[in-house]
């Protein structure tokens, strides 16, 4: 008979040390992967709440940003209002002004074109001999001249005399020539006979005279008063 | 381990639900923030620009003034040259100068208005180069943009009356209140009066009035468009 040794005590006593060692292991693996699990979950809840935070303070900021924006755009619009209303004032203003400018320079444009036909016709009833007849009297263009600026108005007289009165009628006109250049400071001056021409029909001299026309910043007492 | 497993799987439920919160909610605010930041800059930018355009545009006092003072030359232009060329007015004057003077008024006949030219006082005579006729071509334009255009109308007025009458009608036709341009004169004596010393004569006056009408077609082109 053999004997058969079983040392089921030794064997058990070997795997329960065994058995205890991977407890052991087992134990210590659980505790770190709990500490593990602990640190995830108050890191993610710490991470939670300072984003829930954040979020929170950037929606107050926001909101008064907002309140502020929507302040900021009324004010804006009224003072875009203030500013159309202005520059449409500035617009007239500007507006005025252009037509005062131009109503000056038509006022010394048609000032300037002023003649003193109430003198001339003093003047030369003044000087005309009694013989001579005035038909007519026109403005004609003056000389323009590369070195005067002025325009220089001159007068055409036309008139007749009768070839049967005595004077003689050419001495007549020259008479008159002379006395329209007789003094030099008077409104007509330098005046020329143009024409002088004898009409069958009518048995008389027809003359033409042209004579120059003082300016009239010279002729102070010649300028019609602005009286009604 | 199955636990921890479970412990640790559980735990990223949390951290899924964080990052969603982080770049669905807040990331989103923070973008909108910022958005909202640069919209309230601009518009205070803005805000601050209108401000300075409105300090600069009420400072219209040196305008004011300037009218004023160009105003004062031009006071009675509107009676000199008024907006419609008024010729009950004007015929109502002749009478009262007529009667005046002691002359006669034989006739009165107007021609057709006409625009008045008006010379800029800018304008320079002799310019024969080609670029100052292009200038005159575009001075030809801005005639077309000048704020008012003026019309004359010619009239030949006959008169009759000794010399002297015939003078003060002249003269009060000279300083009438009323623009009257005397172009020229001429003389005759009266048919009926020839045998006198001292003969009525006829005078034919040519001359013309004016008017100025504002020019807003420009205006009223601008708002058709």
């Amino acid at each position: 008979m053999k004997t058969i040794n079983i040392n089921l005590i030794g064997d058990l006593g070997k795997t329960l040390k065994i058995n205890r060692s991977r407890v052991k292991k087992a134990h210590s693996e659980e505790a770190k992967n709990q500490l593990i699990a602990y640190v995830l979950i108050i890191g993610v809840l710490m991470v939670f709440a300072a984003s829930v935070g954040g979020w929170l303070l950037v929606r107050t900021m926001t909101a008064n940003l907002d309140k502020k924006l929507i302040k900021l755009n009324n004010s804006l619009n009224l003072l875009k209002e203030q500013e159309t209303q202005l520059s449409d004032f500035r617009q007239n203003l500007n507006k005025e002004k252009v037509i005062t400018e131009f109503k000056i320079v038509v006022q010394k444009q048609l000032n300037d074109s002023f003649f003193p036909w109430s003198s001339v016709l003093q003047e030369i009833a003044a000087k005309i001999p009694k013989e001579i007849i005035v038909q007519k009297i026109e403005k004609s263009k003056g000389s323009e001249s590369s070195k005067s600026k002025t325009n220089l108005p001159k007068l055409k007289i036309s008139g007749m005399v009768s070839a049967n009165k005595k004077p003689a009628p050419i001495v007549a006109v020259s008479l008159f020539i002379f006395n329209l250049n007789e003094k030099p400071d008077s409104l007509l001056s330098n005046a020329k006979i143009t024409k002088l021409q004898f009409n069958d029909k009518t048995q008389a001299y027809e003359f033409e005279i042209e004579t120059s026309i003082r300016p009239l910043n010279t002729l102070v007492s010649i300028t019609p008063s602005s009286s009604t | 381990m199955k636990n921890s497993k479970k412990s640790i799987l559980i735990t990223l439920i949390p951290a899924v639900l964080t990052l969603y919160f982080i770049t669905q909610v807040l990331f989103p605010a923070i973008s909108n923030y910022s958005d909202l930041r640069g919209k309230y800059n601009d518009t205070k930018a803005e805000y601050q620009d209108t401000n300075t355009k409105i300090e600069q545009l009420k400072n219209n006092k040196k305008i004011l003034n300037n009218i004023d003072e160009l105003n004062n030359q031009v006071a009675d232009f509107d009676v000199q040259v008024p907006p419609d060329f008024e010729d009950e007015f004007f015929l109502v004057d002749l009478e009262k100068f007529s009667i005046n003077t002691a002359t006669k008024i034989l006739s009165l006949n107007s021609k057709r208005e006409k625009v008045f030219e008006i010379r800029s006082p800018d304008s320079d005579k002799d310019k024969t180069s080609k670029k100052k006729k292009k200038k005159s071509k575009k001075k030809q334009d801005k005639k077309t943009d000048l704020p008012l255009t003026i019309y004359e109308k010619p009239f030949e007025i006959k008169t009759l009356g000794h010399y002297n009458q015939i003078i003060n009608f002249v003269n009060c036709l000279e300083i009438y209140q009323r623009k009257f341009i005397i172009d020229g004169v001429s003389a005759e004596i009266s048919q009926s009066d020839e045998s006198n010393p001292n003969p009525k004569i006829e005078l034919t006056i040519e001359g013309s009035t004016f008017k100025a009408v504002e020019n807003t077609v420009d205006s009223e082109s601008e708002k058709t468009e």
